[in-house]
């Protein structure tokens, strides 16, 4: 591995947000910490990279390799890995890629559940800089603001994939894409089927 | 005929027995505000830098580590979260007030169950032959007054296939960058020094040693004279930073 200061750049600055984040909601970040030392190994397809998650005591740790063995792996693109670890249900719908995940399933769940729980004390975070007052109003407004982008964000999903799969039928369906793939395991069987005759009257004719 | 040997200390000559103690006095002035400073005069990128260092050193679960020259203990933090209850860190400097600063944030970070904190000289390491599966040295070794003794220390404590990482200033490889980096070094560091740590000569020192540090290819080539394999390094920030790799085969 060659380093690379701009990837090393930007994972440290995620690392900071993250842990940062977890510090303004102590009871996430201590229910979190009860998890210290485990760590889970994030493999994307698109962008090809890896992404170690080591778990410690203030927060989490990322890195770009590990020889450590993970505890959990999970390989996926990144929208369908954040839609796991957020618990996005209706996004399912539209991204809805195949995320492969080995190891500890529970891990994987229970850090889902926490991510999904994350109350972030925006207030306590700005009122050093705008006052108390000033910044719980900040927190009212951006909650909300933030909820009305997440429910739009669904529901753009939610049509999106309506449009895609039914209207334009640009997407297959799931019950059609689980079709495709029993057909395809089909032929795959029946390959190899055919492939094992072909071996035997081959070796009864030598 | 004074017939005493000298090495240098930045630019300055000085007895080879007395360099320790001038660099023991350099670190005993910044420690209180070695990382308050490390971060100014880096700009914050030297925590990138040590980042890539821990990645590259590839530690795992149950190793031994020995952070040397470690000082605050940047890296021994990281590294005791990785090698988690079963392995050890050694956190090591030759300078007291540092190793003081070092093993209160070891505590405060929750890592004093699998670490230690040993006063030592990188030239004659006190530990038995084939101890640490990782050695890292990080903006220490040009501090060291004999580093030939020191690296074929590591590499007596180090064992087979062991790796150490050297993390060290070194030269930049585009000529605008190294003017810059020479103005930068010269003028604003030990103004920098005198600002925020209130001791201009320890931040002229740093920049002096610096310059008389050898270069990427010859401490490489050093490092392979100590006995390590497959010796590489990475250039960071242009050269400005090398990190050095090699191992004991």
């Amino acid at each position: 591995m060659k380093p690379n200061i701009l990837e090393a750049s930007f994972l440290a600055t995620l690392e900071r947000s993250i842990n940062t984040a977890l510090r303004h909601d102590p009871a996430t970040l201590q229910r979190l910490s009860e998890h210290s030392g485990r760590l889970l190994h994030c493999r994307f397809n698109f962008p090809a990279r890896e992404l170690f998650i080591l778990i410690v005591e203030d927060g989490v740790e990322l890195y770009h390799s590990s020889d450590a063995q993970a505890d959990v792996s999970i390989s996926g693109s990144p929208l369908d890995m954040a839609a796991q670890l957020l618990g996005w249900q209706k996004a399912e719908q539209l991204i809805g890629g195949p995320l492969s995940i080995k190891g500890d399933q529970a891990l994987l769940q229970e850090l889902s559940q926490l991510a999904t729980t994350l109350d972030i004390d925006w207030g306590g975070m700005l009122a050093p800089l705008l006052g108390n007052e000033m910044a719980q109003q900040v927190q009212h407004t951006g909650q909300k603001l933030f909820q009305w982008v997440r429910q739009a964000g669904e529901r753009l999903l939610h049509q999106g994939s309506d449009y895609l799969r039914h209207e334009s039928q640009l997407l297959p369906s799931k019950r059609a894409l689980q079709g495709f793939a029993c057909d395809v395991e089909e032929l795959e069987m029946a390959t190899e089927r055919l492939a094992a005759r072909v071996a035997k009257l081959k070796e009864q004719n030598s | 005929m004074n017939d005493k040997r000298t090495t240098h200390f930045g630019y300055k000559e000085v007895p080879v027995e007395e360099k320790s103690q001038h660099v023991a006095g350099v670190f005993r002035s910044v420690a209180p505000k070695y990382d308050v400073m490390n971060d100014l005069m880096s700009m914050g990128i030297h925590r990138i830098w040590k980042r890539l260092t821990i990645e590259l050193a590839g530690v795992r679960p149950g190793q031994t580590v020995l952070d040397l020259a470690g000082g605050t203990g940047d890296l021994a933090i990281k590294f005791s979260r990785q090698v988690g209850d079963t392995g050890k860190v050694v956190l090591a400097d030759i300078n007291e007030a540092m190793l003081a600063v070092g093993r209160d944030r070891l505590t405060d970070a929750g890592c004093s169950h699998n670490t230690e904190v040993v006063q030592v000289n990188a030239e004659c390491l006190p530990f038995a032959d084939n101890t640490f599966d990782c050695i890292t040295i990080a903006f220490g070794l040009r501090n060291v007054t004999d580093q030939m003794a020191a690296l074929r220390s590591m590499l007596r404590v180090l064992k087979p296939g062991g790796r150490l990482l050297i993390l060290e200033f070194s030269k930049p490889v585009h000529r605008p960058l190294a003017k810059l980096y020479d103005i930068y070094s010269f003028s604003v560091l030990p103004r920098l020094g005198k600002v925020v740590a209130g001791d201009a000569d320890s931040y002229q020192y740093l920049a002096e040693s610096i310059r008389m540090h050898p270069d990427q290819e010859t401490l490489k080539a050093m490092m392979e004279e100590a006995g390590f394999s497959r010796s590489e390094y990475y250039n960071m920030t242009g050269g400005i930073v090398a990190l050095h790799r090699g191992f004991k085969l």
